[in-house]
């Protein structure tokens, strides 16, 4: 564990600069004040304070809202595969966990090009979070609040100093230069850890229930949840183990461009074939998405559960049909053992 | 990238989020958090509303009619025809002879130009828009009872009711952001109360659902308000310190006759009291209401009837009470206070006072007209008996959005001269004789105000395509060349106009809306602070609550044994209107591709239909087709929604008109409805 | 490795009108090395869309061949198309039918409509090799004898092997069955012991068709289906075809009954719409 300054920070910025790295990291958009990862320049422009998380995930670099797959011109076929060499500085633990399930998902046996790309040259720095939000639950989710893999640099803020442990070689690398954290640092990053757990909104029912997902199909509570779905498509698009999408044409005259975009499975189009669906009710586009998230038999490749506790569904749900609100009626159902 | 906060382009909702440009593209977009009204959310729409900017259809060049092809033609060629074709024709048969509609999705601003255009530069007040045939009987009802013609409370209130009666709103569908309102309500144990023929989706999550058969609002409201009367229920101080007529209206009610409501309204009596006393006792209980209300001709009575409840109560004037009408279109409310309307001056002021037309007037350098112009429902017969010789159309596209909509397209076609100001080729857009393309509320600065009177600021993110140029840009170039010297530099010069002339706009200027989140109008002053609710304590704009007495009339459409269904039309929470904009989003268009009508599994095997099976539908005035879809409906009534224009429902729809507003009968006509051969 | 996601541009270089509603496009062998009958490719008609398609040529078969009925915006765009235009065409993806395992037994396959086309390319493969099988049929309905597909191909396979046909509504010319085609699977034309059931169509009549194989005494594993659930992306990413723990464009569109049968009870959706 190194122990390092904002100015430690400066010149770290300068090195990846150097060696061509683009780095994003949070700041205020101007009107609103609402948090995304912008393209910054140096560490004094990062804005952390009042930092928790952005609303829109960080998938958004690697698995974009809506891009072009192919360019077709004059019987010319283009693919746009955009790879570039940057570094996401302040991903958040849960956002973290969320990628390496994607990770898993898109470059698994049959590779996607497209993110593979994407994916590629980009160093993680996480920043552990001690101030969750009322709906954050990455603590009972096993996704935070400190990250546990797949960084490559994890920050530790306290205030006056930051901490850093590295979780990679390349990350190793970039920290030799720094001097070791005492005991007393370390100690009280103990404490802050500890503290930071007891600050999480008491979830008594999330625990047991994440974990147990086994809810019969025609339970009511499918039905219960699909009444109160407005099928905004929030949840799917605002989170980060989501990956579905589809794929459209443009026809611009003479040029045509396929493009791909986020998809949501709440919406009945999405399971609608030639003259058929398959789900046809809210209710059963309910279990649908809860058990690609929940379920152990389709989560058994990722090795966990499909929600990182980022609380960004039950932020945006316009009706009452979040996860929060499936794991209370799952525990009303089944009662707290 | 850049990240520009601005409003979304769809419903009166207001939400607001970040268009994310990079290379001077919009390549997506997200919600805001921290803004007050949809905190983080946004409707399935709202999350598409990026695709149509650079979509391949937009229109990019002027173009003018040659023979009955369109032909590229320069903005000085276009904007020169235009103004001298306009100054012929005001030579030839005068002001009257012109009809202007303006655009409910245009900003504050650019509605501003457009009727400022047709009474400074053209002379005439036929100004209209879309607001006629939606809330104008809001308008026109709200005036009368409380002296405003507005959503008395705020969006944000509506959670906090404990009482919510929802009537004529499909509010889950139609405006997904204030139905999580009512959704969080529901949470914290309020009871909602859904008035409409259909079993919508709210309904479905609603304590009692009054299933009315269509056009039997009066009945039931009035049924209402004498069971509150006559249990001595309503609010007796309220009524003493803060009312007028309510003698008159409590004799009326005595004479008014219950035992023929469930008949007429196929609702029970009990059921009706349960309501009555459930809105009456609970506190604080609100009234949520839309076009299933308005859309009548007894729209402004129906509103009235509304109104008349609130006032017995007392529900009104405090915070999570009230009448709320949820306007429709992005900018709807901001047309109507500007007055893209024919009987009033921008503000709702009266062009009948003299004190207010020398304002005008010598603000503006010029006479106004002050005869009462024509409006959207009375155009096509205007046109067809030669009154009016040449439309200036911005922003909408009537050929498919106005009733009697075959009519309509007759009455176009025999224009002399017809511009149309719009971001697609619409059907409206074929019949005209120069075409001019306008930028999208994406590409320009202005103001919006939503249903809440909240006036917040768009802003621009991107260049338009082509030549496109913003509107406010265009009708400026117009007057110019009209001879009018109109030379603003920015919509900021023109609010500041407004401010001088509009009161309930007189502290709204850019730099205070820079921070902040938007100022609900009333604002009257540059440091007062705006109004969430108004009519504050009883404090009524016209000072005192006005009851009035309304009867039922029966739509002008009647059913009858060749014409058995009523169908009723509306929206889904997918489409926006005609489709022109959410016909562009790909994931739109999927959820309904092919135009449906939705009727009672059992009425529809009695006439040999089935669900997925396509149908005829025929009213006295036209024909469609649809796929039958299954759902619950009031006995003999059928819905279906606007949005497939190549089966216009407004087609079939009749078009008399409320005398007091002027809206026309849209929601409901007489249909047959028939299996098409072959079919199995 | 290969790009999943690059479309080969392919000339069309036949077109053939099959029943009013369907159409045949052929395509040059070349487009890729070798494909197992019952996979399926994704056919892209740029500035329209993409969509699936089961490969209906069998693997031997000197073009590769596409059986289309339209439906819906692409394939009606698709129908457009004529000889010489350029497509994109992705593939072959899927698992295809596993007649290895079928070494010996008798191969009953049952098809609806325009879920002929991948059981013809199965037929015909098997055909070519003849001796490894105990037998081969054939049951195809469809709606109407206008709407049966590959009339003659049918004719010429009759004379090889047993084909039963039937239709839901027939003509004055129609002399063969009437009925559906569960009606024409009678227990004296099959032998449940040593066959192996493959069956393609719509969801209702595979349904049917599973009950009535399951009573005449087919075992659920060994009755094969060729599930047609909204494949897009074709290689598991895009989410829309998964049912349960499964990805139909990967893990199918094969399936055989049984896994079916589990992913049916527990998980999400019907898999027969």
């Amino acid at each position: 564990m190194k122990k390092l300054t904002a100015k430690d920070f400066e010149n770290l910025f300068e090195n990846w600069r150097n060696e061509g790295y683009e780095i994003y990291a949070p700041q205020r958009a101007p009107y609103g004040g609402d948090f995304f990862f912008e393209k910054v320049e140096s560490f004094h422009q990062c804005e952390f304070d009042g930092f928790v998380n952005t609303l829109k995930p960080p998938k958004d670099f690697f698995f974009p809202q809506d891009a072009p797959t192919l360019k077709l011109y004059r019987k010319k076929l283009e693919l746009t595969e955009i790879s570039k060499k940057k570094i996401i500085f302040g991903i958040r633990p849960c956002d973290l966990e969320g990628l390496l399930i994607l990770d898993k998902f898109y470059l698994g046996n049959i590779t996607d090009p497209f993110y593979r790309a994407r994916r590629e040259n980009t160093l993680l720095v996480t920043f552990a979070c001690f101030n969750p939000l009322p709906t954050c639950f990455c603590k009972e989710a096993n996704a935070g609040p400190v990250a546990k893999r797949g960084f490559d640099i994890q920050v530790f803020d306290l205030g006056d100093v930051y901490l850093a442990e590295a979780g990679s070689d390349k990350g190793r690398r970039y920290l030799e230069k720094f001097e070791e954290a005492g005991e007393d640092l370390l100690k009280k990053l103990e404490e802050e850890n500890k503290k930071t757990l007891e600050k999480f909104s008491p979830r008594p029912w999330a625990e047991q229930n994440l974990y147990n997902f086994n809810i019969s199909k025609d339970s009511g509570i499918w039905r219960e949840l699909g009444k109160y779905c407005l099928k905004c498509g929030g949840c799917n698009y605002l989170c980060p183990t989501c990956s579905c999408f589809n794929t459209y044409d443009l026809n611009y005259g003479g040029y045509i461009e396929q493009r791909r975009e986020w998809d949501s499975c709440l919406l009945e189009g999405y399971h609608r074939m030639a003259g058929s669906n398959p789900k046809p009710d809210a209710a059963s586009r309910m279990q649908f998405r809860f058990e690609c998230k929940l379920s152990p038999e389709i989560n058994k490749p990722h090795g966990r559960i499909s929600c990182t506790g980022c609380g960004r569904c039950i932020q945006t749900c316009i009706g009452d049909a979040h996860i929060e609100s499936l794991l209370i009626l799952m525990d009303k159902e089944g009662g707290r053992k | 990238m850049k990240r520009v906060l601005t409003v979304c382009p769809y419903c009166a909702v207001g939400c607001n989020f970040y268009l994310e440009v990079e290379d001077g593209r919009v390549v997506g977009l997200t919600p805001s958090l921290n803004h007050p009204i949809n905190q983080g959310g946004l409707c399935i729409k709202g999350w598409h509303a990026y695709q149509i900017i650079h979509h391949p259809d937009r229109l990019k060049f002027p173009m003018v009619k040659e023979g009955s092809k369109f032909k590229r033609v320069s903005w000085d060629e276009a904007v020169s025809l235009v103004a001298e074709k306009f100054q012929k024709i005001k030579n030839s048969y005068g002001p009257d002879a012109f009809a202007v509609i303006g655009s409910a999705r245009y900003t504050n601003e650019e509605n501003f130009l457009i009727q400022k255009f047709a009474r400074a530069v053209l002379g005439t007040n036929n100004v209209d828009h879309c607001a006629r045939i939606c809330h104008s009987p809001t308008v026109t009802g709200l005036s009368m009872a409380f002296g405003s013609g507005a959503m008395t409370n705020s969006i944000a209130e509506i959670e906090d009711a404990k009482m919510l009666l929802v009537v004529g709103s499909n509010t889950t569908e139609a405006h997904p952001l204030i139905a999580r309102r009512i959704i969080r309500a529901i949470k914290k144990g309020a009871k909602l109360v859904v008035v409409d023929p259909r079993k919508s989706d709210i309904a479905e999550i609603s304590d009692i659902h009054l299933q009315l058969q269509p056009n039997s609002d009066i009945v039931l409201f009035t049924a209402i308000a004498k069971i509150i009367v006559e249990n001595g229920l309503h609010n007796e101080d309220f009524v003493r310190s803060h009312t007028d007529g309510f003698d008159e209206y409590v004799k009326f009610l005595k004479d008014f006759d219950l035992s023929t409501v469930p008949e007429i309204t196929g609702v029970s009596l009990s059921l009706i009291e349960k309501v009555a006393r459930m809105y009456a006792a609970t506190s604080p209980s609100t009234i949520i209401y839309c076009l299933g209300v308005t859309e009548h001709l007894t729209g402004t009575e129906n509103v009235l009837s509304l109104a008349n409840l609130a006032l017995l109560t007392g529900h009104i004037g405090k915070p999570s009470t009230g009448v709320n009408p949820l306007r429709g279109q992005n900018n709807v409310q901001g047309a109507s206070d500007m007055a893209v309307l024919a009987e009033f001056l921008p503000g709702y002021q009266k062009y009948t006072d003299p004190v207010t037309v020398r304002k005008f007037e010598k603000e503006w350098g010029v006479e106004i007209p002050q005869n009462m112009g024509l409006t959207i429902g009375e155009y096509p017969d205007a046109i067809l008996s030669g009154k009016i010789k040449a439309m200036y159309i911005t922003g909408e596209d009537p050929a498919l959005t106005d009733p009697d909509a075959s009519r309509v397209q007759k009455a176009l076609e025999s224009l002399d001269f017809l511009v149309v100001q719009d971001i697609f080729m619409t059907k409206t857009a074929e019949m005209a004789n120069v075409i001019l393309p306008a930028a999208l509320w994406a590409e320009k600065d202005g103001t919006f105000t939503n249903t809440e009177r909240r006036i917040q600021r768009i802003r621009k993110a991107v260049d338009p395509p082509g030549e496109a140029k913003p509107d406010w840009e265009i009708i400026s170039m117009i007057a110019r060349k009209m001879g009018f010297n109109w030379n603003y530099r920015h919509p900021s010069e023109i609010m500041d106009e407004i401010a001088r002339l509009v009161p309930i706009y007189a502290g709204v200027s850019y730099d205070r809306l820079e921070k902040g989140w938007g100022l609900q109008w009333p604002v009257r002053s540059y440091e007062h602070p705006g109004t969430p609710y108004l009519h504050k304590d009883g404090n009524f704009t016209r000072g005192k609550g006005k009851f009035h007495i309304v009867h039922y009339k029966p739509p002008s459409d009647e059913r009858n044994d060749e014409y058995p269904f009523y169908l009723v039309t509306g929206r889904h929470g997918f489409h926006w209107h005609v489709g022109s904009m959410t016909g562009k989003s790909p994931e739109l268009v999927r959820e309904y591709p092919k135009p449906y009508v939705v009727m009672n599994r059992t009425e529809a095997e009695k006439i040999g239909a089935r669900e997925g099976i396509e149908v005829k539908i025929r009213s006295r005035r036209g024909e469609i087709r649809a796929f039958v879809k299954y759902g619950e409906l009031a006995p003999n009534t059928v819905f279906m929604t606007l949005h497939f224009p190549e089966e216009p429902v407004n087609l079939l729809m009749p078009n008399t008109l409320d005398p007091y507003s002027k809206m026309t009968d849209l929601k409901i006509a007489a249909v047959k409805i028939e299996p098409i051969k072959g079919e199995k | 490795m290969k790009h999943v996601f690059k479309p080969t541009m392919a000339v069309i270089k036949k077109v053939v009108q099959e029943t009013p509603d369907t159409k045949s496009f052929f395509f040059k062998r070349d487009l890729w090395d070798n494909h197992k009958p019952g996979q399926f490719a994704e056919l892209w008609v740029p500035g329209t869309g993409e969509i699936p398609l089961s490969i209906a040529s069998s693997p031997d078969d000197e073009f590769i061949t596409f059986t289309v009925k339209k439906v819906g915006s692409v394939t009606s765009a698709l129908f457009e198309k004529k000889e010489g235009d350029t497509i994109g065409i992705r593939g072959p993806f899927g698992n295809g039918f596993p007649l290895e395992k079928f070494n010996g037994r008798e191969l009953v396959f049952v098809g609806g409509g325009i879920g002929l086309p991948p059981l013809m390319s199965t037929i015909i493969y098997a055909l070519g090799r003849r001796e490894s099988f105990q037998g081969i049929k054939l049951f195809y309905g469809a709606r109407t004898p206008a709407d049966l597909v590959y009339r003659d191909q049918l004719e010429k396979l009759s004379e090889k092997i047993n084909v039963y046909l039937t239709v839901d509504q027939g003509t004055d010319s129609w002399e063969g069955s009437v009925g559906v085609v569960t009606e024409i699977i009678t227990p004296e034309r099959v032998n449940p012991d040593n066959s192996v059931a493959m069956v393609c169509g719509p969801g209702i009549m595979m349904y049917f068709t599973v009950k009535k194989l399951m009573e005449l005494g087919f075992k659920p594993s060994n009755i094969y289906l060729s599930l047609e659930h909204h494949m897009k992306c074709a290689v598991g990413k895009c989410g829309h075809c998964r049912i349960g723990p499964y990805y139909v464009c990967v893990d199918g569109p094969i399936f055989s009954y049984e896994t079916l049968k589990e992913v049916e009870e527990k998980f999400a959706g019907d898999i027969w719409e």
